[in-house]
């Protein structure tokens, strides 16, 4: 079960986005795990990440994530703005699992 | 004084009488100096920086006046006249007041309308100016006429009542003279005063001590200054006994004996209070100002002011009936007997013409400053009519080589606009003399024959409410005709196929209104005619009971708010207007409890809009509606146009909400939204493309439909409105007013309004491929950002959010301009997210978290994500944590 955190400013507008998503996952089928988290708190749950995606106002701190997770073979990407903003919870999953 | 101060004094003089530039000649005329030795002494002054002169021939001087000597200014100067026909009264007004050790009881004489009341209220400033008034003394003003029918009643006003005095009077009563300890009693028309009255008062001027109705001894006193005023001459035997027992005289010229430089002066205050009210500008002939300048006037002032009143109502009401243009006075719209005044001319040739000059052929009055002369040629000779506009505008399109189709469309537009705009829906029985006054009784009755006709004819008996409309669109035709100039409706075909039935009764009218009028009437006119029947506003939906929201006018000042509202009434033919004024020498608590009353007894059920000039008056809505629960909502900064318009609004009864955006739609510049509590659901988020180009060229029309050929806006819900302007500033002030009510996404003119918050193409531009390109750039973001503002909705929980993301952009673009730092749509898609769900977080009182810190943010940063996030915490009512403010200022720095 691939396990997935998304992370941004606060932690709200992800949240949202994770239900989204959970909603995608059960019509999908697929099992996956799926939370929310302030950027500031990713650090305790880095060990239960396979995939982190960066909500699009954090976008500045990819690098920063890639250099330190990517060689631990994290996958570490950007949420597409628009399917941010239209909370398109399916897509965003699908991206994330084709990675 | 050397000659030269004499000269400096002179020119100060007669700058102020003229109220214009001074010639060496006439001040040598009026010092008996020799020319030379005066134009020697000016332009010694103009050296000193004491006074300027202009490069006219003759050369003209005015002084300039220093900060000390406006210093030496009192109260009393603001009263025109003050320094001329007024200056012995002014001086004994003063002396009344400072004479020692209380000031000296005063009578003040002078015809109906000279301005007794406020010459009283001029010496109660200036008590309290030069100290010998407390700050908080009274000043009360008492009409005796008011009680002259029973005067009992009367004397118990002034004097108070002990209980039992007369049956009826069931407690001890305070008197004014009482009330007003410590400050002035002003008794106007005070012959009014029955003799015994008259006797108590001479007792109080006398001894100071004064009793209570049915108490039998002078045993209280009081440290009153009365100030009583009367229309009746000092030789009259009423007024013996006064004159014996009051110590000072002042008495106040009528007008007629009044310079008429002073009188200038009163007329260009009166037009200026008027433009201040309805918020325009008003342009004034030259031989309106000369009939202005000459007429009898045996009201004096206060009949000069309604006069001008009357007149700018008049102009006001053709104003709004047009589509564009200026509020103009010319001598036809004077009332008759003002007219008249030009036949007087011949006697006063030459003081008028140096008062007003005979270069210019107009006047304009705006509120602040000072009137503008125009030239003759001037752009703003507006055209005079509805049918001149039209006839102009078709002509310049032609020119332009616009086809009929477009012009169609132009004109057509216009048209809508002004049956719209005039015919509004009014409520029968308008045959009110007043408003006969306004429209001339021949053309009303005639209306009504019309009228008559059109209703047996068509069957519908709702067109009663179109009289008034009807009858000043037919003063305009008759007008016009008589001119000899063309009527010209390009609709007339397409009016003749639509409404047949309307159009054959137009033709048996046009027999009548020939007839009655001597005219003769062109086809074209039918269509017109035809298009008042056809106006789908005058059928049927009769309401049952009417269910109205309530106006309620709360203004400062002793009538300010009276006079609007009847003003409002007065047009429109009813009495839904209502209006309680607050002297500035009431206490706020007392309006309060009036306006909760009033608002009471006015709602229906629909709520009752206020109307408010400033001050605590503006929060009185939301105190009455927490104590009440009555429904109101409150405009502040009022003006006439919108309370006629919000009065009209409620007639026809539309919800409060409506009433209320009406009002504010009136006049954006003026009128501005207050805060409230109660925020409903408003009109889903309109974005708009404006394409704009000078009136009449009707290129807006055409840019508009290259951008709708080449660039997509399907799905976008995306308007194009085509505005056409006379200059920049009028361009800015149509798109700020449409930017009240919609998303404008990007302006596409030859001219650029300079908005740097909306995206600017030219011509040039929009007809490039990048162009375009980036057009449809913006459009595509725009569709983007309102399918966010669709999914925030649909996730958010809480009300009234369907404007949260463009509010949120808004903030965003303002603080991305404060900290000069570009924010790509990446990020402003992210913070628009975090924002709206942080909102609803806060107002579903979610805990935030405090997270772990972030760096130090600049003050800078912060302070201004605060002051831009400022207005979306009281729209929404939330209050963002600093911490928050932070997170912000470092997502935005870092990105």
């Amino acid at each position: 079960m691939k396990k997935i955190t998304l992370i941004c400013a606060g932690g709200f507008s992800t949240s949202m986005l994770v239900t989204k998503m959970n909603e995608a996952a059960a019509k999908l089928g697929v099992e996956v795990e799926i939370r929310a988290i302030a950027e500031g708190k990713f650090k305790q749950y880095a060990d239960e990440t396979d995939i982190l995606l960066l909500g699009p106002q954090v976008g500045f701190m990819l690098g920063k994530f890639k250099g330190e997770y990517e060689p631990k073979g994290m996958v570490v990407r950007v949420i597409d703005s628009i399917d941010y903003g239209m909370m398109n919870g399916e897509k965003v999953l699908k991206n994330a699992l084709e990675l | 004084m050397r000659r030269i101060d004499l000269v400096k004094e002179a020119l100060l003089r007669l700058y102020q009488e003229n109220n214009k530039g001074i010639s060496a000649e006439q001040i040598a005329k009026d010092l008996s100096l020799l020319r030379a030795n005066v134009s020697n002494d000016l332009n010694q002054l103009v050296k000193e920086g004491k006074a300027k002169k202009d490069n006219g021939r003759p050369v003209l001087f005015q002084p300039i006046l220093s900060i000390k000597c406006e210093a030496n200014e009192d109260v009393f100067d603001s009263i025109i006249g003050a320094r001329g026909t007024l200056s012995t009264a002014v001086q004994q007004g003063k002396a009344a007041i400072m004479y020692p050790p209380h000031g000296l009881h005063t009578l003040i004489f002078g015809e109906t309308g000279v301005g007794k009341t406020l010459f009283a209220e001029h010496m109660y400033h200036y008590g309290k100016e030069t100290g010998k008034l407390d700050k908080e003394a009274p000043f009360i003003a008492f009409n005796c006429a008011d009680y002259s029918k029973n005067p009992q009643l009367l004397m118990g006003q002034i004097f108070g009542i002990k209980r039992g005095a007369y049956t009826g009077a069931e407690q001890d009563q305070e008197g004014l003279l009482e009330k007003a300890n410590g400050g002035i009693l002003f008794l106007d028309e005070v012959h009014r005063l029955p003799a015994e009255g008259q006797e108590m008062l001479f007792t109080y001027i006398d001894k100071g001590s004064f009793k209570r109705l049915g108490e039998t001894e002078y045993g209280r006193r009081a440290k009153v200054l009365i100030i009583a005023a009367t229309t009746e001459e000092p030789k009259s035997t009423l007024l013996d006994t006064f004159i014996r027992r009051i110590p000072m005289m002042i008495n106040i010229p009528p007008l007629k004996d009044r310079k008429l430089c002073e009188r200038f002066k009163l007329i260009q205050d009166f037009f200026r209070q008027e433009s201040a009210r309805i918020g325009k500008e008003i342009i004034v002939s030259l031989n309106a100002l000369r009939s202005l300048l000459l007429y009898e006037c045996p009201n004096n002032i206060g009949q000069l002011r309604s006069d001008i009143q009357l007149s700018c109502a008049r102009a006001f009401l053709d104003y709004i009936s047009q589509t564009k243009g200026k509020v103009v006075i010319n001598s036809k719209i004077l009332p008759d007997e003002v007219k008249k005044g030009i036949l007087k001319l011949k006697d006063y040739r030459e003081e008028v013409n140096q008062i007003i000059g005979t270069g210019k052929t107009e006047y304009k009055f705006c509120a602040h400053q000072e009137e503008i002369h125009i030239g003759k040629d001037d752009q703003y000779s507006i055209p005079d009519n509805f049918y001149e506009s039209i006839e102009k505008r078709i002509e310049k399109l032609r020119a332009e080589g616009i086809n009929e189709d477009d012009i169609n469309e132009i004109i057509g537009a216009d048209i809508e606009n002004y049956f719209i705009k005039f015919m509004g829906r009014f409520k029968q029985n308008i045959n009110d003399s007043e408003v006969e006054k306004i429209i001339g009784k021949e053309l009303v009755d005639l209306t009504k024959d019309i009228l008559a006709i059109a209703k047996t004819r068509l069957k519908n008996p709702h067109l009663d409410s179109m009289l008034y409309g009807l009858a000043m669109h037919i003063g305009a035709t008759e007008e016009r005709i008589k001119q000899q100039k063309p009527i010209v409706n390009p609709n007339l075909n397409d009016i003749r196929k639509k409404y047949p039935k309307e159009f054959s009764v137009a033709v048996e009218i046009t027999i009548l209104i020939e007839e009655r009028l001597k005219i003769e009437l062109p086809l074209d006119e039918i269509g017109f005619l035809t298009m008042f029947f056809a106006n789908k506003q005058f059928h049927g939906q009769e309401d049952e009971k009417p269910r109205n929201v309530g106006i309620l006018l709360l203004m400062h000042g002793s009538s300010a708010a009276t006079s609007i509202a009847k003003v409002a009434n007065t047009l429109l033919g009813i009495d839904m207007a209502n209006a309680i004024d607050m002297p500035l020498t009431v206490n706020p608590e007392e309006v309060y409890q009036e306006a909760k009353s009033r608002i009471k007894s006015l709602n229906n059920g629909q709520g009752v809009l206020i109307l408010a000039d400033m001050g605590s008056l503006i929060n009185f809505g939301d105190m009455i509606t927490k104590e009440t629960g009555i429904p109101t909502r409150t405009v502040e900064m009022v003006s006439t146009p919108m309370v006629i318009e919000a009065t009209r609004k409620a007639m026809l009864g539309s919800s409060l909400d409506q009433v209320y955006n009406s009002a504010i739609d009136i006049n954006p510049y003026l009128g501005k939204r207050v805060v409230e509590i109660s925020t409903e659901v408003k009109n889903k988020v309109r974005n708009v493309i404006i394409t704009g180009c000078y009136t009449g060229e009707g290129s807006s029309v055409k840019i508009k439909s290259f951008v709708l050929k080449n660039i997509d806006l399907s799905n976008s819900c995306i308007e194009i409105i085509p505005l056409s302007f006379s200059g920049i500033q009028d361009f800015k002030r149509q798109i700020n007013m449409i930017s009240e009510f919609k998303n404008v996404v990007a302006i596409v003119s030859y001219v650029n309004p300079e908005i740097h918050s909306i995206p600017f193409f030219t011509l040039e531009e929009i007809f490039t491929v990048q162009g375009q390109k980036k057009l449809q750039g913006i459009v595509n973001n725009e569709n983007m950002f309102r399918q966010i503002s669709d999914t925030l909705t649909a996730n958010l929980n809480f009300h009234n959010n369907q404007e949260l993301v463009y509010d949120i952009k808004a903030a965003l673009t303002g603080i991305s301009i404060s900290l000069e730092k570009e924010l790509s749509n990446d990020v402003i898609i992210g913070i628009v997210l975090h924002i709206g769900c942080l909102f609803e977080k806060l107002l579903n009182n979610f805990e935030i978290h405090v997270r772990t810190a972030y760096e130090e943010v600049s003050p800078h940063a912060r302070a201004a994500i605060k002051e831009h996030m400022k207005p979306l915490e009281n729209k929404y009512r939330v209050i963002i944590p600093d911490d928050e403010i932070n997170l912000m200022a470092s997502i935005i720095l870092d990105n």
